[in-house]
């Protein structure tokens, strides 16, 4: 009796789950793109988070074997190196002896296991982010400086959903049995929800951009103040705060389309000094509550409630020394969640050109730290492994201090836990912003000459570094904003200062495994370098190489 | 107890060495269970007589290997080392080796696992998705506006 004998032969989609994620496990990308061109089924196992992990942890291997090998062979007598040889070639000398391997991530997972609020990576994502090849478009619209950027995410099916109840019986059941049916598809392919990018910019408008076809839905124009300095979407993305050049503030309702509240610091209190108080950064603290950074140092609270009376309603909360190019809003740790929200935040951390990062207690009323960087502070991120990264650098690469950096701080202590190496060599202009990826545990850094860094959350090291095409006009100071959407398609959107936003997306081309050899050369050479790439290396050698994981575990402590 | 018996699902029965059938996780746990004494069979009631000829002629062929470490994580990815004698072995057709995998995955063999899983990869490895759908009997799903967009989810893999 065989198999055969049954009334039907086993078929493979009726193989569980488990079974089906083991062999696509041992696919490469390009076969598990068309693998998930066969049916629903294969799409969603071929897009499964377990077989890209695989695939992720498989890639880094090929590439890691790929950038040691040579080096190793010009190496063959390993007796004659110097001590100075770098670390990739000295692990794979060892890797003759030693036959004990650890898998690939042990050190990111060794090392995220120090922050259990860390969630899940999207391993496919992150692939994506690490070997893809970037294009770019540039959307035009805005006429001055993009000053910032954020995302909306919006189901459509949930708009259409309420006409659709207000048609008779018969019809409501029709739509009924459609949507049921839809429901799978709506997982799956989430074809009816679409991301919006609403950009705040210099010239007084606010555009709505459906961000995956770079088509501009609606212009909002702001009335006050004329001229805005400083804007941020709330985190709802439903409203923004503005910041005007000669002190106005203003909050708008992006859905409505208009201007809410709106005040001026020009005659306030709080900002007495013979300066005009130019708004440099803003945020709000919570619905009621604005923040404002001007260029005098003044760091000034507006609670919004108060209409137009703005003089008393103004609070001098802090003073820096230069500037305050960044506030934000620090999340509160939620310590029986082990995570943290920005639900009722009360602490403030704003970075200025004085070098310094403060965090202030809003509620408290005190400075609860104040840390010297010794770079122009110009934005923080807040990682949700605890930590604080902060970046900056000089201005249009002249001012005292040149330092281009990226640190990480203990956010508890405000203590420097590390340093990212060779940050300058990367980017020899400022790093203006950051932007991070919890999807994929990736912060995104955008530097003045154009370059965007990928960096390892956990490890603090760095994944990919890619300069991507200078704008087509304007100097080195162009970026402005970089803000990176993480949902659907991946792209990175930067604003500019002349008014566009360019858009990159990467995209997989053949992966490294089709391509012996050639992969990380070509790749080298366009300064795609990867401390990630290294680590792993490393840690697939155990603490033997000591080289590697002293400056890993150096960078982070525990 | 050089020598056990396994009855299959359809009432066959099979002696083996007990090295071999100790390959299987799941005899071996059961053995240790039971304490068996050799005499009575031990049921397999997920695997046809067909397929547990199979697994054993497997095991048989593999008992002496020796347990490789977890380096195999990373060695095991080059995929198309499969020595002939796995190969042979995997030369069945599409219905036998599904409920081969079962099998294995059942009776909790992990190289026979792996070896099978590896060998259905390599049947997709390098076909198209009009050639999987066909060498599997698989219809497509997708309506013209999914299949678009997959399309284009996926279409870097179009190696021009």
């Amino acid at each position: 009796m065989t198999s055969t004998d049954h009334e039907q032969p086993l078929h493979l989609l009726s193989l569980p789950d488990e079974i089906l994620v083991r062999i696509l496990q041992s696919l490469d990308p390009p076969c598990l793109a068309r693998v998930a061109r066969c049916c629903r089924q294969l799409r969603r196992l071929a897009m499964d988070n377990l077989v890209w992990s695989k695939v992720y942890d498989r890639a880094l291997t090929v590439a890691s074997t790929r950038t040691s090998t040579p080096a190793a062979a010009s190496n063959a007598n390993p007796m004659n190196s110097s001590s100075t040889t770098n670390a990739a070639v000295r692990v794979e000398n060892r890797a003759e002896t030693r036959s004990n391997r650890s898998n690939p991530k042990s050190a990111e997972r060794r090392l995220s296991q120090a922050s259990p609020a860390h969630g899940t990576i999207d391993w496919r994502s992150r692939y994506i982010w690490m070997f893809g090849t970037f294009s770019s478009k540039e959307l035009v619209g805005h006429t001055d400086a993009v000053l910032q950027l954020g995302f909306q995410r919006k189901s459509e099916q949930a708009d259409s959903d309420n006409p659709d109840s207000d048609d008779d019986d018969e019809e409501m059941s029709l739509n009924n049995s459609f949507n049921d049916n839809d429901n799978d598809k709506e997982l799956e392919f989430d074809s009816r929800s679409s991301e919006l990018l609403l950009s705040g910019s210099a010239d007084g408008t606010i555009r709505v951009w459906d961000a995956l076809s770079g088509v501009c839905r609606r212009t909002i124009d702001i009335p006050t103040p004329r001229q805005p300095a400083a804007m941020r979407f709330s985190d709802r993305l439903d409203s923004a705060c503005v910041g005007g050049e000669t002190g106005e503030l203003a909050v708008v309702d992006v859905e409505a389309g208009q201007t809410v509240t709106s005040g001026s610091l020009a005659r306030a209190s709080a900002t007495q000094g013979t300066r005009t108080p130019t708004v440099t950064s803003i945020c709000m603290l919570n619905r009621t509550t604005l923040i404002a950074g001007l260029v005098s140092g003044a760091v000034v609270l507006w609670d919004t409630r108060s209409h137009c009376s703005q003089a008393h309603a103004t609070q001098l909360l802090l003073r820096h020394e230069g500037s305050v190019l960044s506030v934000k809003p620090a999340p509160t740790h939620n310590s029986s969640q082990q995570s943290y929200s920005y639900e009722l935040p009360n602490e403030l951390v704003t970075g200025s050109r004085d070098t310094t990062v403060r965090v202030f207690d809003v509620r408290a009323n005190r400075m609860r730290a104040a840390v010297r960087t010794g770079f122009i502070v110009r934005d923080t991120a807040f990682l949700d492994t605890g930590r604080l990264a902060v970046t900056g650098g000089p201005y249009l690469s002249r001012g005292a201090s040149d330092v281009v950096a990226l640190d990480f701080y203990d956010y508890a202590t405000m203590s420097r836990v590390a340093r990212a190496k060779d940050v300058c060599a990367r980017s020899s202009a400022a790093i203006s912003s950051l932007s991070v990826d919890s999807k994929t545990n990736c912060l995104l850094t955008s530097s003045w000459s154009g370059g965007i860094g990928l960096w390892n959350i956990a490890t603090g090291a760095s994944m990919r570094s890619v300069v991507l095409p200078k704008p087509q006009q304007g100097g080195e100071n162009d970026t402005l904003s970089l803000a990176n959407l993480a949902l659907g398609p991946q792209r990175i959107f930067r604003g500019q200062l002349d008014g566009t936003i360019q858009v990159f997306s990467p995209s997989l081309t053949l992966p490294p495994v089709a391509l012996p050899g050639a992969f990380f050369a070509a790749n080298m050479s366009d300064s795609v370098y990867s401390d990630e790439l290294r680590d792993m290396v490393a840690s697939r050698f155990g603490s033997s190489s000591v080289t590697i994981n002293s400056r890993l575990s150096g960078m982070f402590p525990r | 107890m050089s020598q056990i018996k396994l009855q299959s699902s359809d009432g066959r029965e099979f002696t083996v060495d007990a090295k071999a059938a100790k390959m299987s996780e799941t005899i071996k746990n059961m053995l240790e269970d039971l304490g068996g004494d050799g005499e009575n069979a031990i049921p397999v009631p997920n695997v046809t007589g067909a397929i547990l000829e199979k697994v054993i002629q497997y095991c048989l062929h593999h008992k002496d290997d020796v347990a490789k470490p977890e380096e195999d994580e990373t060695k095991a990815k080059k995929q198309e080392d499969i020595d002939s004698w796995d190969a042979d072995f995997c030369r069945v057709d599409q219905g036998t080796l599904f409920e081969m995998i079962l099998a294995a995955n059942y009776l909790d063999i992990k190289p026979m696992l792996d070896l099978t899983c590896k060998t259905v990869a390599n049947m997709i490895r390098g076909k198209t998705p009009d050639e999987i759908r066909k060498l599997f009997n698989i219809k497509s799903d997708f309506s013209p506006e999914e299949e678009e967009q997959v399309k284009k989810e996926n279409d870097w893999c179009e190696e021009k």
